[in-house]
């Protein structure tokens, strides 16, 4: 196997006077789904932040699809996709000016966007603004996104909570078309039943350690 | 380490010329003979001009710094910049005051708009506002990373200012009522004066040395804080206890 | 580079887009504008003479601080979630910066237009030079819009983030200020406005080029 898509040595992180991540190591590598659980609180969301190269660890050394290797982090960025747990969509501008927005920023054509909407079940709302979209129908264009994206690393964090049972599918979907490409998933959870029946294995985040 | 030892004596001498410095300024501030026009309001002038000269050290210490920390990215730099922008916000803020007091007596005025005043007012505010940014920032990382731009922004900007407000004032002043530029000062007073201003910068040295000892202690203790088991995520929530207290 | 002009106008046109759907600026900065005038003309009403004469630096004083309101207006602010998305693009903060700036730039010039005819009407001074009040109404708009917005991307996700921003830019802004208020000045000839104008264009040039350079780094450093 090639060099692992994620690859965390010791890495530790603290904002302020707290600890959130103590010494954590994961790899994951080519056509991995990881999941990763823990309490409220117990960082996942920092470490999911971590892995997208939006945050800075504290300690230990951080390889996100090469980006130790000194390239520029703006390319590699642009290879993972995340959707987290507010969404981030500008809510007086419409499901298709908001996707077209982050489809343009990387200058990529915009004429695909309205399908991708579509294929997602949103076709008939494209114009709507979303602040007038429900917490569900947000989250549904932002996977519209990723599908339209395609990512090389795809970090989910709690993608099923607000979503009916067709659009959580919609996620295994997104999470599957990632991997079967030689991509690979990170989806944080509290729903452990659900989420293993998408990962190949499962980690828990504790007192700031993997386990 | 010999070194560092060395950096210890150094700053224990700063310290006591320091003391000794505004000891003998302090004296010959009083015994200077008073100003001819002025009469005694003139020894305000000694602490006025002492405190002006060490507040646009300490704010150039902040820009170097700040530049520096830019280059670096090294916290002592960061250090440099927060610490003497400390001590140069107190320092103008004696210089405001004495100098305030000064004019109500001399020009019967608290405030004139003049080029210098001006400029010291512009000053003030954009380390008040540097200040006020570091106090809102938490994370150290972020606190040196933003602040170190707004001190590279006030760096650039500062000279424009003062070319800006030199020309205003050439336009709109000439009723300075005693001019800035003092008569010809006699030798006693100007040894006096000299005495001050040398004893002001060497408590901005030794003040911004101090300050930069305890951030750094500061950051130590949150280090050790952080590595301590007490404060490590996860540990934030338990288990809820349903049915209350039983 | 040509990339990097494509993403500053596609930030330009959501922010000229969110301004359309929420009309923050128009509907409520403006107004608000508009009504310290007003208010500013009406206690000072009973000496008209007073009021000519202080009417460019009333005029000037309220642009400058109600100005930065535009700065930190609601949707100038991005939320993390929309700052994390946006950095996920791998698009070039600069051009973030830049784009962000540009729309600030246009609210800002409509601002001082109708702020500023708002006060010709109201205060009643003249005006020795038209020919220089597109230049600075234009040079100011920038210069004032790209202080903020630095100063805002500065200040972004704080606590005291919002009340943050005119304190920085307030002092900073003093070169535009005069700069602009000279141009009013009954006194000034030719050749002093055109040094003012020098001026202020380095202003805005300087504050831009900073901008670009420190859009990465504030980007970077969340």
């Amino acid at each position: 196997m090639s060099a692992p898509l994620v690859s965390l040595q010791d890495v530790a992180f603290s904002a302020g006077k707290s600890l959130i991540l103590r010494s954590v190591t994961l790899t994951v590598g080519e056509g991995e789904a990881v999941g990763l659980f823990g309490a409220n609180g117990a960082g996942k969301t920092t470490l999911l932040r971590l892995v997208a190269l939006l945050s800075r660890s504290t300690g230990g050394t951080v390889d996100i699809l090469g980006s130790s290797g000194g390239t520029d982090l703006s390319l590699v960025r642009r290879r993972i996709g995340m959707i987290g747990h507010t969404p981030a969509l500008y809510p007086t501008l419409s499901l298709l000016e908001n996707l077209s927005f982050l489809v343009g920023m990387r200058g990529e054509p915009v004429d695909r966007v309205g399908d991708a909407l579509a294929e997602v079940g949103l076709g008939n709302v494209i114009s709507r603004q979303a602040r007038h979209c429900s917490h569900g129908m947000q989250r549904r264009a932002e996977i519209a996104y990723q599908i339209l994206v395609q990512p090389d690393l795809l970090l989910l964090d709690e993608p099923h909570s607000a979503l009916d049972g067709p659009a959580g599918e919609l996620v295994e979907y997104l999470a599957a078309s990632v991997v079967d490409r030689g991509g690979a998933t990170l989806v944080v959870s509290h729903d452990r039943e659900r989420v293993s029946q998408m990962t190949h294995r499962n980690v828990e985040l504790v007192g700031g350690r993997l386990l | 380490m010999n070194q560092s030892q060395a950096t210890v004596r150094v700053f224990r001498g700063v310290d006591v010329l320091t003391v000794a410095l505004l000891l003998v300024g302090i004296v010959l501030s009083f015994t200077s003979p008073p100003d001819r026009i002025q009469g005694d309001l003139t020894r305000m002038i000694y602490l006025h001009v002492g405190s002006v000269v060490a507040a646009y050290v300490a704010f150039a210490l902040t820009a170097l710094g700040s530049l520096l920390y830019v280059i670096t990215r090294r916290a002592s730099f960061d250090r440099l910049a927060a610490a003497s922008a400390e001590v140069g916000v107190i320092l103008f803020g004696v210089v405001i005051v004495v100098g305030m007091i000064w004019g109500q007596t001399t020009w019967g005025s608290f405030w004139v708009w003049d080029a210098r005043l001006t400029m010291s007012a512009v000053m003030f505010f954009v380390y008040l506002g540097y200040l006020a940014l570091r106090r809102a920032i938490p994370n150290p990382e972020t606190r040196a990373n933003r602040s170190a731009v707004l001190g590279v922004v006030a760096l650039a900007m500062i000279p424009i200012t003062h070319f800006s407000v030199v020309w205003w004032n050439s336009l709109h002043q000439g009723a300075t009522i005693l001019s800035p530029a003092s008569p010809k000062i006699e030798g006693e007073m100007a040894f006096a004066l000299l005495t001050v201003m040398l004893a002001m910068q060497f408590l901005l040295v030794s003040l911004v040395r101090r300050r930069m000892q305890i951030a750094k202690l500061e950051d130590a203790a949150l280090e050790v804080a952080v590595g301590s088991d007490g404060f490590v995520a996860g540990d934030a929530v338990q288990i809820p206890q349903m049915g209350g207290a039983s | 580079m040509n990339g990097f002009w494509h993403q500053v106008r596609t930030v330009l046109v959501r922010d000229l887009r969110r301004e359309r759907r929420t009309a923050e600026v128009l509907g409520v900065t403006i107004p608000f504008g508009a009504t310290a005038i007003v208010l500013i003309g009406f206690v000072l009403s009973a000496n008209s003479d007073t009021l000519a004469k202080a009417g460019p630096a009333i005029l000037w004083g309220v642009i400058f601080l109600f100005g930065t309101l535009v700065a930190v207006r609601r949707t100038a602010a991005e939320t993390p979630a929309q700052r994390d998305m946006l950095a996920l693009t791998g698009a070039d903060p600069g051009a973030m910066w830049v784009g962000q700036a540009a729309a600030s730039a246009v609210f800002l010039i409509v601002f001082e237009v109708i702020v500023g005819l708002v006060g010709f009407l109201f205060l009643g001074f003249s005006v020795p030079m038209w020919w220089s009040v597109p230049i600075v109404v234009i040079l100011v708009g920038i210069g004032l819009a790209a202080l903020g917005t630095l100063a805002g991307w500065i200040a972004h996700d704080l606590e005291t983030g919002t009340a943050l921003v005119p304190l920085i830019v307030a002092p900073l802004a003093i070169p535009l200020l005069l700069g602009a208020s000279k141009t009013l000045d009954v006194l000034i000839t030719n050749r002093g406005i055109l040094r003012w104008i020098v001026l202020m264009l380095m202003v805005d040039l300087v504050v831009i080029i900073i901008g670009v350079l420190a859009a990465r780094p504030l980007q970077e450093n969340p």
